[in-house]
């Protein structure tokens, strides 16, 4: 008796730091601000203490925020492709070369996670600028007659938060690279097809699961970066992070900001939900 | 069917590891040949460079009579079994076997006749929609074999394929195997570190070591006659002893071992020169100690159910003795037995190790 007990309650007592973590510093949170997301806003008042769905009205028929979350999901949909067209190739190039240089390589691919933020979008401030290094070398190179609108334009954005997201990806294709049994392609080569035939029908259907969740990964941190899209798009390019940030500080809207929060949230927990269920149906019996 | 000739075949890795240092091998039509070494020995480099995945630094393949030594594994219409399957996770058994005849732009009717006839050919009718992780390492094994008997190759490659069964399927795949590669007729490499898995497949036997082949022959030839003494210790067991010459004559040379004097088949060689002798365990008899050609005391003994394995001290040294397992009376440990043998199936040896 006093042994189930005991069993029952241990779970309970050894995760509790944890709960309280995540008690303390997501669900509580998260909850303040779906509960602010209803309360009624008043230009001259403020944030009043009664309970309205006006927020999300206002949100829902303005063709101003369809635009902003559309904006959105392009640049975190771009994003994660460039993420795959660079990553995948990064990766089993990566995975190809000798112990020595593969660490370095490692390290070089996880760079843009070491630097600070600030540091690193302000870098790439600097190079992206009208007479920033890359304007000015496609420039003095005849390739381009005036320099490129590459600060606060899409482009720019795109950029940037490609060097930051890549190494989630990389980490994500290395994982399943490194399950592969690599007699799989000789395999391949033996039964006739050629290099090319190999890498699409073999080993890239082999990688699909870890593109995949590199692609949840990149696309869930894309939609909702800040620091990025505000220090590189500015004013001139909102996303729906940026508008948020505005609504609390500029507008001092609380409540739509919050409104707008909570509907990016649930636009991505669909994306990843939906994704995760792809996967799982379509590779179930590849995988167990 | 195809031939297959192997000569003066060499691969050095950078910067000087010379894994197969040269290998020279005339495969006949129809022949199943082994590849027999421990690990290390230069055997899977061997087969990766007929295969194609490795290109030979020096040397040659011929297939047939022509030259395919840096053709691209996909050009060579090879079929190679792989230790850990390889088979295509992501898709399914029937799939799987269809791949190398996809491949070949076969019609789509043949495709289908040729992937039953495979399934059918290792017993796996029915689980053509299956995927790899849903089958059991043996039902693995038999998807890799039909893929590549699906595309008719003209050299089969096995690479360590039953390392991965247990023993009981392993000796049934051996008989399965063996009957098909013989009922179709396929030029056959096996690779393996397993000798009864050489021994019972192989029309030859190539025992590795060092990169190169230290003994070519049947598996009775390796096994009875072996030229090395580096082939008679690796395959089977031995006991080896070392005599001295005492004196010859036209038909046998006299040698001592310890305190007793034995004659083994003339051989040559200074007197008292030291010569070393090998005789397997199953080829020396136990019998009362006046009617041996040697003595010795009993040890220990192993009851192995069909044979018992004596160990017995002798005053050179100790031999092993393993006799069949016949009710009735055996030596007890601590008893006094003569020991005989046929003198024709004494190997010898020069003192310097002959090396292999």
């Amino acid at each position: 008796m006093r042994d189930t007990s005991k069993s029952t309650r241990q779970p309970w007592l050894l995760s509790s730091p944890s709960v309280a973590l995540f008690l303390g510093l997501l669900v509580v949170p998260l909850a303040l601000t779906a509960i602010l997301s209803f309360n009624v806003f008043d230009a001259m008042m403020g944030t009043q203490d009664s309970y309205t769905f006006g927020n999300y009205l206002e949100i829902l028929t303005d063709s101003y925020y369809y635009e902003l979350f559309l904006r959105t999901a392009l640049m975190a949909g771009g994003v994660t492709v460039l993420c795959i067209l660079l990553g995948v190739p990064e990766t089993i190039i990566l995975s190809r070369m000798g112990p020595r240089y593969q660490g370095i390589f490692f390290v070089m691919i996880l760079g843009p996670l070491l630097i600070s933020v600030v540091v690193r979008t302000l870098g790439w401030s600097i190079m992206l600028g009208r007479e920033g290094l890359i304007n000015q070398s496609l420039t003095s190179l005849g390739l381009i007659g005036e320099p490129l609108q590459l600060m606060y334009s899409m482009t720019g954005v795109v950029i940037v938060l490609t060097h930051v997201m890549l190494p989630f990806m990389v980490i994500a294709v290395w994982t399943t690279l490194q399950k592969l049994d690599a007699q799989v392609a000789d395999a391949a080569r033996s039964l006739g097809a050629g290099s090319w035939t190999t890498f699409r029908r073999v080993i890239l259907p082999q990688l699909l699961p870890g593109i995949l969740s590199g692609s949840i990964i990149v696309f869930t941190l894309s939609a909702s970066a800040f620091a990025t899209p505000a220090l590189i798009g500015g004013r001139r390019l909102k996303v729906v992070t940026t508008s948020i940030y505005d609504e609390f500080l500029h507008s001092m809207n609380w409540p739509l900001g919050a409104a707008i929060a909570v509907l990016l949230l649930i636009a991505i927990v669909a994306v990843v939900m939906g994704s995760n269920r792809y996967i799982e149906r379509k590779f179930k019996q590849v995988f167990t | 069917m195809s031939t297959l000739t192997i000569r003066n075949l060499a691969k050095t890795y950078p910067p000087n590891v010379r894994a197969v240092k040269s290998i020279d091998l005339d495969i006949k039509s129809g022949e199943f040949v082994s590849l027999l070494g421990s690990s290390g020995c230069g055997k899977t480099t061997t087969l990766q460079m007929v295969a194609g995945f490795v290109a030979p630094s020096a040397g040659q393949v011929l297939l047939d009579g022509k030259d395919i030594t840096y053709l691209d594994p996909d050009k060579r219409d090879m079929g190679v079994v792989f230790q850990s399957y390889a088979l295509f996770p992501h898709m399914t058994v029937a799939q799987n076997v269809r791949f190398g005849l996809e491949m070949r732009r076969l019609p789509e009717a043949q495709i289908r006749e040729r992937v039953a006839d495979a399934l059918s050919m290792v017993r796996l009718d029915g689980l053509d929609r299956r995927y790899p992780a849903e089958l059991s390492g043996g039902q693995r094994q038999r998807v890799a074999i039909a893929r590549v008997l699906a595309i008719r190759p003209r050299v089969l490659l096995l690479d360590e394929p039953m390392s991965n069964l247990d023993a009981k399927l392993r000796g049934e795949m051996h008989v399965e195997l063996r009957g098909l590669q013989k009922r179709l007729g396929i030029t056959t490499i096996l690779v393996t570190h397993d000798q009864v898995e050489a021994m019972t497949m192989s029309d030859r036997i190539a025992v590795m070591a060092n990169g190169t082949i230290a003994e070519l022959g049947t598996p009775q030839e390796v096994y009875d006659i072996p030229s090395t003494e580096f082939a008679f210790n690796f395959l089977g067991q031995s006991n080896t002893v070392t005599a001295k010459v005492l004196s010859h004559d036209e038909a046998s040379t006299q040698l001592r071992v310890g305190s007793s004097t034995i004659r083994t088949p003339r051989r040559n060689g200074g007197l008292s020169d030291d010569v070393r002798l090998f005789i397997r365990p199953e080829r020396l008899t136990l019998s009362s100690p006046e009617a041996g050609m040697i003595t010795g005391r009993v040890a220990t003994r192993l009851f192995l159910g069909n044979t018992w394995t004596y160990e017995i001290d002798c005053d050179f040294g100790r031999l092993r003795v393993i006799k069949v397992n016949t009710r009735g009376g055996q030596p007890q440990e601590g008893e006094l037995v003569g020991i005989s043998w046929n003198e024709a199936d004494m190997q010898s040896a020069s003192g310097e190790l002959a090396d292999a």
